[in-house]
């Protein structure tokens, strides 16, 4: 292979000296393991603009002490990329993508369990003629498994160093750094014979690429067998389309063959296999028998027809046990911070009565602690994710529930998600980034918020103790309407997501090629390490627009100011706030609710369960406040200006129904925006999801005083 | 601190959480770029 | 026959393989070419999808694949 001129002419890096290394694999491979045991915790996790894919860049020390920058890829199976993350790996390596620095160097992890399957896209990337630094992960694994793979035989096949690793206990990690240190990385002499029907063609869009794509010419013989290997040429070229010629000569080529019936792309992948194939039978003897693994016979069970719901249903009962109670401690405490934080600044702060304390404890601490009350549920909501993630389980729950969920169009993928949403829609939302789909993920997103978050119990539990009075509520019936609720919510988002898929997000049938990888131990450091990024984010979320919309909306309750001596309910009813309720109530009042109730509906984009804080300013305000009035007998009192009472049961159960649908949650509302990158999706969220709670509450309101509730 | 120094500094505030907020949403992304027809909305996906 | 009417546990070597469809493709960069030996495992509870054993690993893929993919029974 001839010497790779274009590492010094292509896109230079930064004048930096600091080596740039990019780390490569399949999913499942032990990657981010290696990542973190390389670098500790000297990482900066980001995003790439423009996607939602995570970037992770970290700093390792070689054995001398000098930094060595090391980029952590999306996983990915090929070049030929089918996934965001996978473009992402593609665009970096192909030196794509100017806000990340183009790698001098590539370190390929594989699993040794599963050689061939892995050396695949070892194999693509050997065409792109960096130096590459082989390392066989889970070498202990599979020595258990009776397998031999002999390192010195891959690494005279292959040309290149290749070091054996076992990254989850850092055996190899030296001699792995070692060789990341030498200055003089053999390049491959891995010689590879592109088959003769399709050399030509290579080499005459190579060159091509090289003149009138202006690409370095051993990225443009890496490209033109992408543009060879994937149908889809648009995609191949993602952000950079192709010039007019080379494309010609593609669709040339393409229609010869057609002609001909050479199904070129499938050649290309045959004869990679073919190489792939001998390298394997040369490095790997397979010691004796292969009785089935632990990871069958777990499999055995957990994907049984009967056990496996069973284990799937317990699993899943575990998590919500854990985020509903396991939490409520956290949460206690985190609530009762909050308040002292704010009687502090009330208090002892020395700040005296003024606009300013009140933007700060009703405003800044109220409305930014109104939604890291949720921390806790969201840090073990993550944590049960990355645990089912790094243990295997997670394919198996998607493996299992993939039937179910394609009856509305959706694969199994979709599954963890939507159960997410059942705590929070955040995490739900940021967790469909593992589908690969785009249109299977907005239809996800969209209908997440569906699913009935914790942020709504509160809400649910004061409208059941006002709809059903008395202090002796039959337990029956409390937990009959709750369920009530969430039945609605899950057969709201399966419905929408029937809809969407038949219409708005038409595409074609969704498939379900998964890898179904062996169990194995969590990585419980890298499973806290992935929990508490998740959380960082949340954190920083709560901390910029969170705050800056808490502030608004303190200003919209506050302003204009009532005369002096006013009570808090007639300040309230007067602001901005108040006078949008009082405009909202037209629209609101066939569904029963007055303009009090519609403060309380705008409030609640704060976050849902301020609604419940809301009402107690609305009608509790003339008391004081170690007033004990229950808020319930409070609302049961209200009536309206006739007279009549204003929270009759049906209300209460329309308001519910109105609270299972509608979007009310700026947070929600932002983190699609963020993932989706746009304000379309996020928008038509808004109007779908409160149209159709409008309607729904109509009807029930309206259906109900027709039998005379 | 006055209650009409507090007043002023209060809405100073809430002016700057709403410019901020606006300017946020409306902002051109830094690096508009995409990683390819699958990290985006498509033209498609788009109408 | 079709891979899909493979019973369960039986092994197979792939015959005949699609040539378009961005889904094909992915299975082909899988490692489940022409000449391949596959073993169905087991399928979903609830009959699809279906899971294979190809060059060491487990796959799934639905059915509506596995119908286009031809295998000939090994021996």
């Amino acid at each position: 292979m001839a010497l790779p001129a274009h590492i010094s002419s292509g896109v230079s890096a930064a004048p930096s000296r600091t080596p740039v290394y990019a780390l490569v694999g399949n999913p499942n491979c032990g990657k981010s393991t290696l990542f973190n045991a390389l670098t500790g915790l000297k990482q900066k996790v980001g995003n790439y603009p423009g996607v939602t894919v995570e970037k992770k860049i970290g700093t390792a020390y070689s054995q001398h002490g000098q930094p060595i920058t090391v980029i952590d890829l999306p996983g990915a199976y090929s070049l030929a990329a089918r996934s965001p993350d996978e473009a992402v790996t593609r665009d970096v390596l192909l030196g794509r993508r100017a806000d990340t620095p183009q790698p001098d160097r590539i370190l390929c992890i594989v699993d040794a369990t599963n050689l061939e399957r892995n050396l695949y896209l070892v194999h693509q990337i050997l065409d792109l003629g960096r130096p590459v630094i082989l390392v066989l992960n889970m070498m202990d694994v599979a020595a258990a498994a009776g397998l031999d793979v002999r390192a010195g035989r891959l690494e005279r096949e292959l040309g290149i160093p290749v070091i054996p690793c076992e990254a989850v206990n850092g055996k190899g990690l030296i001699e792995l750094k070692l060789a990341m240190s030498r200055a003089d990385l053999p390049l491959s002499r891995h010689a590879w014979d592109i088959p003769a029907p399709i050399a030509p063609a290579v080499a005459e869009l190579q060159a091509s690429l090289t003149a009138n794509d202006r690409k370095p010419p051993l990225i443009a013989r890496a490209e033109a067998l992408l543009l060879l290997t994937d149908q889809d040429s648009v995609r191949v070229a993602g952000s950079t389309p192709l010039s007019a010629r080379t494309t010609e000569i593609l669709q040339g080529w393409q229609k010869r063959w057609e002609g001909e019936g050479t199904d070129w792309a499938g050649t290309l992948v045959n004869s990679r296999y073919d190489v792939i194939g001998r390298i394997a039978a040369e490095a790997v003897t397979r010691a004796g028998h292969t009785g089935p693994t632990a990871s069958d016979k777990i499999d055995a069970v957990a994907t049984h027809p009967i056990w496996g719901w069973m284990i799937l249903g317990a699993v899943m009962t575990l998590l919500f046990l854990s985020i509903f109670t396991l939490a409520e401690y956290p949460m206690g405490f985190i609530e009762d911070g909050i308040a002292s934080l704010s009687d502090w600044v009330k208090k002892d702060s020395g700040l005296p009565d003024g606009d300013l304390r009140d933007l700060i404890t009703d405003g800044a601490i109220a409305g930014v602690g109104g939604v890291i009350v949720f921390l806790p549920q969201i840090l073990i909501l993550f944590f049960f994710i990355g645990l089912l993630e790094s243990t295997g389980y997670m394919a198996r729950a998607a493996f299992i529930m993939d039937r179910l969920m394609s009856r509305v169009g959706l694969n199994g993928k979709s599954f963890i998600p939507l159960l997410s949403s059942y705590a929070c829609a955040i995490p739900g939302i940021m967790a469909t980034r593992t589908i690969e789909d785009q249109k299977d993920r907005l239809v996800t997103i969209l209908v997440a918020p569906l699913m009935s978050c914790s942020a709504r119990l509160p809400v649910y539990l004061l409208m059941i103790a006002a709809l059903v009075p008395g202090d002796r509520v039959p337990v029956a019936t409390k937990v009959g309407v709750m369920i009530l609720m969430y039945a609605l919510g899950t057969f709201g988002a399966f419905g929408f997501a029937w809809l969407f898929k038949r219409t708005l997000l038409k595409g074609a049938p969704p498939v379900m090629i998964m890898e179904l990888p062996p169990y194995r131990l969590p990585g419980l450091k890298d499973v806290a390490l992935h929990m508490l990024e998740r959380a960082w984010i949340f954190l920083r979320r709560a901390g910029t627009v969170i705050l800056g919309i808490s502030i608004v909306l303190w200003f919209l309750a506050a302003y204009p100011k009532a005369p002096e001596g006013a009570t808090p309910q007639q300040q309230l009813a007067q602001s901005f706030a108040g006078r949008a309720g009082h405009a909202l109530e037209p629209a609101i009042a066939p569904l029963g609710f007055d303009w009090q109730i519609g403060i309380g509906l705008i409030s609640s984009f704060a976050a849902r369960e301020v609604f419940v804080s809301t009402m107690g300013v609305v009608f509790n305000a003339e008391s004081k406040d170690d007033d004990t009035t229950p808020l319930r007998q409070a609302l049961l009192a209200t009536k309206w200006p006739d007279g009549r009472p204003l929270f009759t049961p049906l209300v209460c159960f329309t308001l519910m129904i109105f609270y299972v649908f509608a979007m009310q949650c700026v947070s929600t509302v932002a983190i699609v925006r963020r993932e989706t990158n746009s304000w379309r999706w996020p928008l038509f969220q808004i109007a779908y999801q409160t149209g159709t709670a409008w309607i729904l509450s109509f009807i029930v309101y309206q259906a109900g005083r027709a039998l005379g509730f | 601190m006055s209650p009409e120094i507090q007043t002023v500094a209060a809405l100073v505030v809430v002016a700057l959480a709403a410019g901020w907020l606006v300017r946020r949403a409306f902002a051109p992304r830094k690096n508009p770029g995409c990683g390819g027809e699958c990290g985006c909305p498509t033209g498609k996906l788009k109408r | 026959m079709k891979l899909s009417e493979l019973a369960i546990g039986a092994t197979a070597v792939v015959r005949e393989f699609p040539k378009a469809g961005a889904a094909f493709l992915r299975l082909r960069e899988m490692g489940l070419v022409a000449g391949t030996r596959v073993t169905l495992i087991r399928t979903a509870p609830l009959g699809d999808p279906l899971e294979i054993k190809v060059r060491g690993y487990h796959l799934t893929l639905r059915k509506s694949e596995a119908e286009h993919v031809l295998v000939d029974p090994a021996a």
